[in-house]
């Protein structure tokens, strides 16, 4: 399976979990208020996801090796389509300032502060989305933005809440934590994958060129890799806390994955620091481990961890056994689908048929019916409601009541924008919008 | 209580979170200042040549493939030879350019007979070739038995010669030069002849016919790519 096949699954993936998730959040009664405004907020990242996954496998699909937009190769097709990677990209970064903004403590907390904040948000995607347009990827766009506000807020969340457990010997405290630092992985993990490139200057990650193109300017390079850097600045601060939280025998589960990645991360700069530029120069090796890594994280990784807050932290509730249905038969198609896409890669770089490769799924799945159930009721039974551990603190959720048609404005917002994202892809597809700048 | 306190007062209520929250800005504001500095001084060459691509050699192996063909033309009258290419007899080449040959000679014996006239065209035909090149030569007239040399260019930019081309994959530069529907066809070429006598006062006998030999040469290529020593 190559990466435009990653991008094909991930595509069906995304749009499953976002259908049925914003199916379930909307029907949740009993969560409160800003969990409510997370869950409509993962389901609409999902289907963003979905959009961007299905327009950059059909983008490999329409042209044959790399697209030119400098010397007018792209089609009117790749360019319409590559506008709607752009665009529906832009959904998932509203979602995640909006998580932000509201999960899992919410920074606004009366009615008014959550229309103004929710108005800058939107403004900002519509702001974007006419900056793109108007002038492609441009400095003006603020590339890499979407990881300053998060990283602020959800690093101070974690960094806050992990030293409240280790001073006050409060164990819960670090659910806090672990929903801060999970999040921050679901953002920032492809980006801790390369850590190591932008400490001993690797080129790596100095050439990463978001546009795989000359379409972008050096500053527009250089605002997103200052922003990865952000986040590698405050990834080895999380590195070294959790390594103090280790020897205090604090370690978390989430703490591992974290660690996980920077030790993916660290192995990552042996194989990857010997290419001279980046992307089009990459061999064999450098290209199967960025798929296993960079890919498997964004395609793979985010659906999964997205789906564990959700199920783990009770923004999905199934308040009956219909929706219990439905909630569990969205965990078993993403075990199964990222199982049998992992399996798919392992048949990439190993000589193995497929028949087999299919039959070791079908053992995977036969030997573990059950098991899923099992994990299922864990994830959506076992935990402490955040807001108690808020309270504790004496920084509790306040009681807002939403509109009853929030969730209809909100929902309404987004097909807005994906509606007039498909009309300002077309126009740019039809006048050459992307070509030459 | 908890409704007026704001989200930074609770962040930064205590010392030691005021302490470790501003290590944490500190350490990005750090990263941030490190990469700039790396990024616009250290890296600055490899950032500025990030985009441009290796330069590739693409050298060919050739091979001609000739095949001669001869005829008796009536005077004033027009034949048309043939000839035929196809993937199955060349497997994994590419067809360059086809250089067609066409020679004759006056053979009626006669005293003081001239050369007759001989015209040759290749005919355009749906055959993928480069069939606006300005080096094409596709047809000549010949009234003194040279030979006529007609020129097709099949494959666009082929001329033999190694080429330096820039590309990410050598993949990538080979996609230009792998493509064997060009040159894939039937060719065609139209002969014309016409007889010449001798105009004097003294009594000569001229001929009707003549025989007309055609070589049809297809310049073939297999190429093969490697990084330039100096890209």
């Amino acid at each position: 399976m190559s990466e435009s096949g990653l991008d094909a699954v991930g595509s069906i993936l995304n749009l499953t979990l976002g259908l049925l998730t914003l199916y379930l959040v909307r029907k949740n009664k009993s969560i409160l208020w800003n969990e409510k405004i997370a869950g409509l907020a993962f389901a609409w990242m999902f289907i963003g996801k979905s959009i961007v996954n299905m327009s950059t496998y059909l983008i490999d699909s329409n042209s044959s090796g790399d697209i030119d937009f400098e010397n007018v190769v792209a089609t009117s097709t790749v360019q319409f389509l590559q506008g709607m990677v752009m665009y529906s990209d832009e959904i998932f970064t509203t979602t995640i300032f909006i998580l932000c903004l509201f999960y899992p403590i919410p920074l606004l907390r009366t009615k008014r502060q959550i229309k103004i904040g929710l108005t800058v948000v939107f403004s900002f995607l519509i702001y974007r989305a006419i900056v793109f347009t108007a002038f492609g990827p441009h400095i003006l766009f603020i590339p890499g933005a979407i990881y300053l506000l998060p990283g602020l807020v959800w690093g101070a969340n974690y960094f806050r809440f992990r030293l409240f457990e280790i001073k006050n010997n409060a164990s819960d405290a670090k659910h806090i934590a672990d929903v801060s630092l999970i999040c921050l992985i679901l953002l920032m993990g492809g980006i801790w994958l390369y850590w190591p490139g932008m400490l001993f200057q690797a080129n790596y990650f100095y050439t990463i060129d978001v546009w795989g193109a000359s379409l972008s300017s050096n500053i527009y390079d250089y605002s997103w890799q200052a922003f990865y850097a952000a986040s590698v600045g405050l990834g080895v601060c999380i590195m070294f806390m959790e390594v103090y939280c280790a020897t205090k025998r604090r370690i978390s589960p989430i703490g591992i994955v974290f660690l996980s990645y920077f030790t993916i991360g660290f192995a990552g700069y042996f194989i990857l620091s010997k290419t001279a530029t980046t992307g089009s120069s990459l061999d064999e090796l450098q290209i199967t481990w960025d798929m296993f890594t960079f890919s498997v994280h964004y395609d793979i990784m985010r659906p999964v961890i997205a789906m564990f807050i959700l199920l783990n932290y009770g923004l999905v509730k199934a308040e009956n056994p219909s929706d219990f249905r439905i909630a569990k038969t969205g965990t078993i198609v993403l075990v199964v689908v990222s199982t049998s896409v992992l399996l798919e890669l392992v048949q990439y770089i190993m000589p193995i048929s497929e028949i087999i490769s299919a039959a070791i799924l079908g053992i995977i799945i036969a030997v573990g019916v059950g098991w899923e159930e099992k994990v299922f009721n864990n994830l959506i039974t076992d935990f402490r409601p955040l807001n108690d551990i808020l309270k504790e603190v004496n920084f509790a959720t306040p009681e807002i009541q939403l509109e009853d048609s929030f969730s209809k404005k909100f929902n309404l917002a987004f097909l807005i924008y994906i509606g007039v994202s498909l009309l300002l892809a077309f126009v740019i597809g039809m006048t050459d919008g992307l070509v030459g700048g | 209580m908890s409704e007026e306190q704001s989200y930074l007062s609770f962040m930064t209520q205590d010392l030691d979170s005021k302490k470790v929250l501003s290590l944490m800005v500190s350490c990005m504001i750090l990263a941030i200042t490190y990469h700039a500095f790396i990024f616009w001084n250290v890296k600055v060459d490899d950032v500025m040549a990030r985009n441009e691509e290796p330069i590739w050699d693409v050298m060919f192996e050739l091979s001609e493939n000739s095949a001669t063909d001869s005829r008796l033309i009536q005077d004033g009258s027009t034949e048309l030879f043939s000839n035929q290419i196809d993937q199955e007899s060349h497997p994994n080449m590419m067809v360059g350019y086809l250089i067609v040959l066409i020679e004759y000679e006056e053979t009626s014996g006669n005293f003081n007979d001239p050369c007759d006239i001989v015209s040759a065209e290749i005919k355009h035909n749906e055959i993928m070739a480069d069939w606006k090149n300005e080096s094409n030569v596709l047809s000549g007239t010949s009234d003194d038995c040279s030979p006529i040399n007609l020129h097709l260019q099949i494959y666009p930019d082929f001329d033999g010669l190694t080429k330096n081309q820039p590309g990410s994959t050598p993949e990538e530069v080979m996609t230009k030069w792998e493509n064997d529907d060009f040159g894939m066809g039937e060719y065609l070429l139209d002969v014309e002849l016409n007889t010449q006598e001798f105009v004097s006062n003294i009594p000569t006998q001229g001929d009707d016919n003549e025989e007309v030999n055609i070589t049809w040469t297809f310049v073939m290529f297999t190429p093969s790519v490697v990084e330039a020593e100096n890209s």
